[in-house]
């Protein structure tokens, strides 16, 4: 019955001395042995390092020390870079690069005790929807649609941490949010994922792919587990120059304060063209759920919602054009060697990166040159001024927002892949929150009619996750959700 | 006050500006800890930041900035920082400089 615990019911089961870490780690590296070939969900799995950490971990608590992860089997993102561990950002340019350090996220979560299995796949520098850009090959959605066993993607970019979760390889895990990389998958793969506010944990140590934008937050089963797990990934940085020097609250607590007396705003924008029926139930459903908790249900505008992904896909891609120029082959990861400097350069470059990483880097220099900066770049950091002031305004009248987290269930394996601007519609819903910096949780709150898990999405003030999380876990305690993936470790398979 | 020449296709105004670049007084780089000091052994004082290491932030040096806010102080200079987003020549991807004068976005 191992991997059936939640993070929080792991923890007081190995505080009891019911269940050892070792196996408890041992359980999970099974799980990952067994469905691996099915799911793909991890570049690097680390065994004997996660069994070392389970090890010292059961001394830690038969001490009676241990952090509040301690001994806890979680997965991190392959984007976060691990001392003496293989860090990939799933391209083939980093080829061979074992970072010589530790990322801050990943260094406050082994300072608490937390046991490490591996690291997840993603999309190519986290740029995508789907996880299908990895130079590692796609991880597959752990749910198949009801009567049917075609694969589907687990949305992405932080697919592969989200899989891994939703089928009980790992407890928890980490992922980044830029424009929606933790919530998205979160909702396709029926599990609970949070991007904290900008600022909320340091970048240092992590792969930039637009520095104004990337977030990593927590991956886990339950409300109050993504809670517990940003509680140790959080807190501020003097290395990361916008990471905010404020401490963090407990945010577990805030999971049970309940919604009775607040204000949760609608924003009417978010009733998008072409909205699926089946979205906007499940939207009304939620509605009602809050209602019926106590909350004040309110109608808002965002007014420039439908400038949010236009605005993005300057940003991101001009943030990442300039972030992606060290990758040369000169300091580290793949070099392919060439007559003379331009050629290295150029060479490793096209042998390096991928076609999409490849078009967001042209976009980017685009959106940057002489002649179409002040078109392009200046007027999306005009934009996206509104589309903070859009939010600044909403939560002057309420204390939190509730829309739907994704446009649509997961989608199969390969649709949508060879049309960038499909894919990039993907994230209609939680690129705003980004561009604005704004805390979000993606909470499953149903399925579709081919029995997918959908995602309701809770947006809040900024560095007030407390709302988020007591909202999130009213409408998880609302939902009962308990449907699970076809593809997942039953107890004593 | 103003300096106004008669051209063949009307007036034109003199202006002339002036760059100064001024180099600060620190013991650690701009943007890392690193040393700044002068003669040491070629890529001894480089850290990962330097190196453009993967997931690496630069900080900005508090005294450098510090020095130039005294120094525009001083001159009863108005103030700006702005960030520069030149690339340079030696970068791999070879785009034009943005902006119109070529040190217009420097810090």
């Amino acid at each position: 019955m191992t991997l059936e615990f939640t993070l929080s019911g792991a923890r007081d089961a190995l505080r009891a001395r019911r269940i050892s870490s070792r196996e408890l780690t041992s359980a999970h590296l099974a799980a990952i042995a067994a469905l691996e070939p099915d799911i793909h969900a991890f570049i690097t799995v680390t065994p004997e390092q996660a069994l070392a950490q389970a090890d010292a971990a059961d001394a830690a608590i038969g001490r009676g020390e241990g952090g509040p992860l301690a001994g806890l089997p979680v997965a991190i993102k392959d984007l976060f870079c691990t001392k003496g561990i293989r860090t990939t950002a799933a391209s083939r340019i980093l080829d061979g690069f074992v970072p010589p350090y530790e990322s801050t996220v990943t260094a406050n979560m082994l300072r608490d005790g937390a046991v490490f299995l591996g690291k997840t796949n993603l999309d190519e520098f986290a740029m995508g929807s789907s996880t299908t850009t990895s130079a590692f090959g796609p991880t597959v959605n752990p749910w198949q649609r009801r009567g049917a066993n075609a694969a589907l993607v687990p949305g992405g970019s932080s697919g592969g941490s989200a899989a891994a979760v939703a089928a009980g390889m790992a407890l928890a895990s980490t992922g980044t949010d830029t424009g929606g990389s933790i919530r998205q998958p979160a909702s396709f793969c029926g599990i609970v994922g949070m991007k904290p506010t900008y600022g909320r944990c340091s970048r240092w140590g992590v792969v930039a792919f637009a520095s104004s934008l990337d977030q990593p937050g927590p991956f886990a089963r339950t409300v109050e587990d993504t809670a517990i797990l940003l509680g140790s990934m959080a807190g501020h940085d003097p290395k990361d120059s916008t990471s905010a020097s404020r401490p963090v609250p407990d945010y577990a607590a805030a999971c049970h304060r309940g919604v009775r007396g607040l204000r949760i705003g609608i924003p009417r924008e978010y009733r998008a063209d072409g909205m699926s029926a089946e979205i906007e139930a499940l939207w009304s459903q939620g509605i009602a759920w809050l209602r019926e908790a106590g909350a004040e249900i309110v109608d808002v505008s965002l007014p420039h919602t439908k400038y949010g992904l236009a605005t993005y896909y300057i940003v991101a891609p001009a943030e990442a054009s300039s972030n992606l120029a060290r990758y040369d082959g000169v300091r580290f990861g793949l070099r392919v060697p060439a007559d003379d400097l331009t050629d290295l350069y150029e060479e490793t470059r096209a042998a390096g990166f991928g076609a999409e990483v490849r078009r967001r880097i042209l976009i980017g220099t685009y959106v940057l040159s002489a002649g179409y900066y002040d078109a392009y770049y200046l007027k999306a950091q005009k934009v996206r001024a509104l589309l903070l002031r859009d939010f600044t305004e909403a939560f002057e009248r309420v204390d939190a927002l509730l829309t739907p987290t994704a446009p649509s269930a997961a989608f199969g394996l390969g649709e949508k892949s060879d049309d960038p601007l499909q894919m990039y519609l993907n994230d209609v819903f939680t690129v705003p929150a980004s561009m604005a910096g704004v805390p979000g949780i993606s909470v499953p709150a149903g399925l579709d009619a081919d029995g997918l898990p959908l995602g309701l999405q809770v947006l809040g003030r900024h560095f007030d996750e407390e709302t988020v999380f007591a909202v999130g876990a009213a409408l998880e305690a609302a939902a009962g959700f308990s449907a699970r993936p076809a593809i997942r470790m039953e107890a004593g398979r | 006050m103003s300096y106004v020449i008669e051209g063949a296709t009307g007036p034109w105004e003199l202006v002339i500006g002036l760059e100064v670049h001024a180099q600060v007084v620190s013991k650690s780089k701009l943007f890392s800890g690193a040393s700044a000091e002068y003669g040491a052994e070629p890529n001894s004082q480089v850290s990962f930041v330097d190196a453009a290491f993967p997931g690496m932030l630069p900080v900005i040096n508090a005294e450098c900035v510090a020095q130039a806010v005294r120094t525009g102080l001083g001159l009863k200079a108005e103030l700006l920082l702005r960030r520069s987003a030149r690339r340079l020549s030696d970068q791999p991807v070879r785009a034009p400089h943005r902006g119109k004068g070529r040190d217009r976005h420097r810090a």
